[in-house]
């Protein structure tokens, strides 16, 4: 009964990919050292739970911890599975849950976080990959930013499940075209499905939002 | 009543208060406390749309489930059809971590009764840990051959006469029926048979649940039950309550239900991960949390019946509907029960808004191997409205004329009869939606410059040459209160005091605010009644206190918001006694109207605020308890509302939608829809807006995006299959653009029903209910197939549409 089971997501861990695995420790804080075992406990947890059917009395399975920073703050998660997703991490270890699990697959973008300031997936990306990385969730930007207000303003009416994640694109958007026409604002959000409110919202949300950035200058 | 205090405290997410879980040693973060209460509710205030932007508005996923939680996992059968001969969890249970394994007969399961069905549970300490134990599991299954095929299934039952899998039949006849014998000259007949599959949102958030049991000493050294939170999104906690209590032989006091948040536009969730997030919690005496992956969304959620409609319609040279004939077969699934309603409103409706004399409708519901067909919220009306307005389109082609020409000539009109006999009560604004709608423009053709207007949008955009515009208009009544609908009730409890701040006004509801505004609707209604700004509106604690039966979709608001007036307008009439007695009026003559205390005469005229402050000095309360009842025929009595006999009451929209495709590339993109609908009286402008949102998106995603059906839950081949072009399936890039006009708001109050009923109108549903959101996804997905067919120019019959090239 593999179809209940998401490990294809970790495909890239089996042999070959092991490079992507590479972390640099120099990459975050200074601070930290390299948990010098890594690559083997990748590979062997990799066997374990890639080749079916999983032993079952083949003892835990192989778990690393963790450091880097979450929204500033220098986090140590210990025992982290080395097949959980970024996302499992932040939302059960960390209790950071403003990032949602919407499909866990890739589709819905509510699970957005960025990563080294780049906006990633985190229901695809896998936990080891933040090691010596800086991670920003949604909770960085509390309410009080013009974007959250401006989404709060136009989108409450919905269930708010893919806000956070929106948030973070807008801002990324509005970093980049500081007055982004409509399509622009179409395409840049077309990684968040939103089941409740149509698309109006959320240009009018992210138009207000420009205008607020700008008018604070 | 519960406290007041009790809600401000959970803010979830407001992060993290320390207590270090002594049974989750590895959490950096301490693991936050657990709490059960209902989240905020305010869905159109300021608290809780920031909340949502912020990420902390509680969903069951996001709630914690404090130390020592597990998780669990659902295995689903691959075999639509089969036996369970033999189980061994044995091999589960050794995997160190995995806690508890239920499977087969301790589920209730003895034979799989459809693809999907959940035949096994694990809990773990880590979610894979909970399904490889599922993996581990020794399942041996005796696959026997699947019904899947309602048609066949229907046409065997036809043929053997064995109707053991038909659950249901309807019938209606208006006339000579659907007479259709050799046409008169100049009479056409336009004959098609539709399809329509299993709609499911592409990636709606799936459903998560949260069990957390609470034990206490039974007095022998061992340890009792005392209570199981059930923390769920869910409407309906009558309704839920009683179905996971009967699956786990539970009591209902035993169980305390916490509504969640909804999370996109489903109906609640999947039961399967109630059961099964509940009986691990009493198995391993641990919180629980069950979260849905693809797999529950598919078997679980997308409980929607596959339909199949045979339509003949008959018009005359001119135009006008002289007989409709219509037979459609509902694939019930493996419960077909679940399915009756939805047969009852297609076969009333799927004449839609337009007279006709002549009528015959015959519908049946079979069961398959199919997963059990949910309520599908608004789906029958949606059916119903394709199917009449495809129907429309074909005949006006048949007879030459347009489309626009037949629709008025054969629109219905208050007091004509529908094909269950019922007169059509109440106002009916149809031509006045219709007008509203041809005084907007269209959409500039072509698109562009941008193309990301295109159909395709980026990367699959071809000449502008090549695309062709489609336009087309739609219309939809949606049935309110259907005759067979028997006793549903609500209550609520409207307390009117003060504290230091003056007047304050404490609303207890039995109805769940979603995450949605409903309880801001309430708000507004008492506000409304009493004049006063403060008002808090909660739901008590033990749902017992305020009893309300199990509400059929598209009534809970309006049952509620009655039961609110109600309980409010009693609680005034104390007060206004009481200060009709201190101004030496009669309390007939008194009034509370913006905020103040009027007389009719106008002798007196103060500020609420003003005159509670004396009627309300030391602990005056003036509490009063409401309650509203709605039963679809039969006798009215006091206290209860029964539509006047024979009679119906609709809501109506009118839809035209913009479809551009392109001819060579084979995309198509949907521009604009623009909608016009008749709001009975609006309460909050933002929640009506939003539901039509809502609709209009359902019904996008529904028309465009073809998946679920096409998907074997095996091979979970989860691509996009969608219309817009390949592997596309409707995003922020491609969701038409809504313009909404302004809502006609044709209910006019209780107060004008008695001269409405002298006039010779029945009187519009009180409050002037109307469910705006399946209006919405009924007149909006049939625009969309009919722009569709404008701009293929050909006449798709099947919903979702399928690609092009893939036939139909
Ligand atoms: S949860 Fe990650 S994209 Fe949907
Ligand atoms: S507001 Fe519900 S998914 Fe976007």
């Amino acid at each position: 009964m593999s179809e209940a089971h998401d490990f294809d997501q970790y495909d890239f861990l089996s042999a070959d990919s092991s490079n992507e695995l590479e972390i640099d420790p120099l990459a975050g804080s200074g601070t930290y050292t390299v948990v010098s075992s890594l690559p083997s406990q990748v590979q062997h947890a990799a066997e374990a739970v890639a080749g079916p059917p999983i032993p079952p009395a083949s003892g835990p399975f192989a778990t690393v911890s963790i450091r880097c920073t979450v929204n500033g703050e220098p986090v140590e998660v210990p025992e982290v599975w080395v097949a959980d997703s970024l996302l499992f991490v932040l939302r059960d270890r960390l209790g950071r849950t403003a990032a949602k699990d919407g499909c866990g697959e890739g589709e819905c973008g509510a699970c957005l976080v960025l990563l080294d300031g780049e906006p990633v997936l985190g229901c695809l990306t896998p936990a080891l990959v933040a090691e010596g990385s800086s991670v920003t969730t949604p909770e960085a930007y509390g309410d009080g930013d013009e974007v959250s207000g401006a989404l709060a303003a136009h989108c409450g009416a919905g269930c708010g499940y893919c806000l956070p994640g929106i948030g973070l694109t807008t801002r990324a958007l509005l970093a980049r075209q500081p007055e982004p026409s409509e399509a622009a604002i179409r395409e840049s959000l077309s990684g968040h499905l939103c089941r409740c409110l149509p698309p109006g919202h959320f240009i009018d949300a992210v138009n207000e939002a420009a205008q607020a950035v700008k008018r604070r200058g | 009543m519960d406290k007041p205090s009790a809600l401000p405290g959970f803010l979830i997410g407001e992060q993290l208060p320390a207590e270090v879980a002594a049974a989750a040693p590895v959490d950096v973060v301490a693991a936050p406390a657990y709490a059960a209460v209902d989240p905020p509710a305010d869905g159109i205030g300021k608290a809780v749309p920031a909340a949502k932007a912020a990420g902390r508005y509680p969903y069951a996923a996001d709630r914690p489930g404090g130390p020592g939680m597990l998780y669990a996992a659902l295995a689903r059968s691959p075999y639509p059809h089969a036996a369970l001969l033999n189980i061994d969890v044995k091999p589960a249970l050794d995997i160190p971590g995995v806690h508890a394994v239920l499977a087969g007969q301790e589920l209730g399961v003895t034979a799989v009764e459809y693809r999907g069905q959940c035949v096994a549970v694990a809990a773990a300490d880590h979610p894979a840990l909970a399904r490889a134990a599922l993996d581990a599991v020794e399942i041996t299954y005796a696959p026997g051959e699947p019904l899947l095929d309602a048609r066949q299934v229907f046409a065997a039952a036809r043929r053997t006469g064995n109707d053991s899998r038909v659950a249901a039949y309807r019938r209606y006849t208006l006339g000579e029926g659907g007479d259709l014998a050799e046409p008169d000259e100049g009479e056409s007949t336009v004959m098609y048979g539709y399809e329509f599959g299993r709609g499911a949102d592409p990636a709606a958030a799936p459903g998560a649940v949260l069990a957390v049991p609470h034990f206490a000493q039974d007095g022998h050294g061992g340890l009792r039950l005392v209570a199981l939170d059930l923390h769920t999104a869910c409407a309906d906690p009558m309704r839920d309550l009683r179905a996971v209590s009967a699956a786990l032989g539970l009591p209902i006091e035993a169980i305390h239900l916490v509504p969640a948040p909804f999370t996109g536009t489903r109906s609640g969730d999947d039961p399967d991960l109630r059961v099964a997030a509940a009986l691990l919690a009493l198995r391993t005496g641990r919180p629980v949390r069950a979260e849905g992956g693809p797999a529950d969304r598919l078997a679980g959620d997308a409980g929607t019946p596959a339909i199949r409609v045979h339509a003949t319609h008959r018009v005359d040279a001119e135009g006008t509907l002289l007989a409709v004939r219509v037979e459609l077969v509902v694939d019930g699934g493996a419960d077909p029960a679940g399915a009756e309603p939805l047969l009852d409103e297609l076969c009333r409706s799927v004449v839609g808004p337009y007279r006709c004399e002549n009528v015959d409708i015959q519908g049946w519901v079979v069961r398959t191997h199919n997963p059990p067909a949910g309520p599908w919220p608004g789906g029958a009306a949606m059916v119903a409205a394709v199917v009449a307005e495809a129907q429309i389109d074909a005949a006006a082609a048949a007879c030459g004329r347009g489309p626009l020409d037949l629709r008025v000539r054969n629109l219905i009109r208050s007091g004509d009869h529908l094909p269950d006999g019922r007169r059509l009560a109440g106002a009916v604004p149809l031509p006045e939606l219709l007008t509203a709608l041809l005084d907007t423009q269209m959409p500039p053709f072509p698109p562009g410059p941008d193309i990301r207007t295109f159909p395709g949008t980026v990367g699959r955009t071809g000449e502008l040459t090549r695309v062709r515009r489609g336009a087309g208009i739609a219309l939809a009544m949606v049935d309110l209160v259907p005759p067979e609908l028997g006793e549903e009730f609500a209550s609520a409890q409207v307390a009117l005091t003060s504290d230091v701040n003056g007047p304050i006004v404490h609303v207890a509801t039995s109805m769940v605010d979603t995450g949605n505004g409903q309880h801001a609707l309430l708000r507004k209604m008492a506000r409304e009644i009493l004049g006063v700004r403060r008002v808090i509106v909660r739901r008590p604690a033990n749902p017992a206190d305020l009893p309300a039966t199990a509400i059929g979709p598209g009534r809970t608001t309006w049952l509620h918001c009655m039961a609110v007036q109600r309980a409010a307008r009693a609680a005034r009439s104390q007060a206004l006694a009481k200060i009709a007695a201190q101004f030496a009026v009669s309390p007939q003559l008194l009034e509370v109207r913006d905020g103040m205390v009027v007389t009719y005469d106008g002798t007196l005229s103060k500020p609420v605020e003003e005159v509670y402050a004396q009627v309300l000095r030391g602990a005056a309360v003036y509490v009063a308890n409401g309650e509203f009842r709605v039963h679809g025929s039969g006798a009215p009595s006091p206290g209860v509302f029964v539509p006047e006999p024979g009679t119906a009451h609709v809501a109506v929209a009118a839809y035209r939608a913009v479809v551009d495709a392109d001819t060579e590339l084979h995309t198509l993109r949907p521009v604009r829809v623009t909608a016009a609908h008749d709001a009975g009286r609006v309460l909050l402008p933002e929640r009506a807006q939003a539901a039509v949102g809502s609709g209009v998106l359902t019904a996008v995603d529904f028309v465009f995006n073809a998946q679920a059906e096409e998907i074997d839950l095996a091979g979970a081949e989860l691509g996009g299959f969608g219309a817009l072009g390949p592997g596309q399936f409707p995003t922020m890039l491609e969701q038409p653009e809504l313009e909404l006009l302004p809502f006609a708001e044709s209910s006019i109050g209780e107060l004008d029903s008695t001269m409405l009923r002298r006039r010779g109108f029945a009187a519009p549903l009180p409050l002037g209910y109307i469910p705006v959101r399946r209006a919405a996804y009924a007149a909006c997905a049939a625009a969309l197939a009919c722009a569709t067919r404008d701009a293929l120019e050909a006449h798709p019959t099947r919903m979702p549409l399928r690609p092009w090239g893939v036939s139909n």
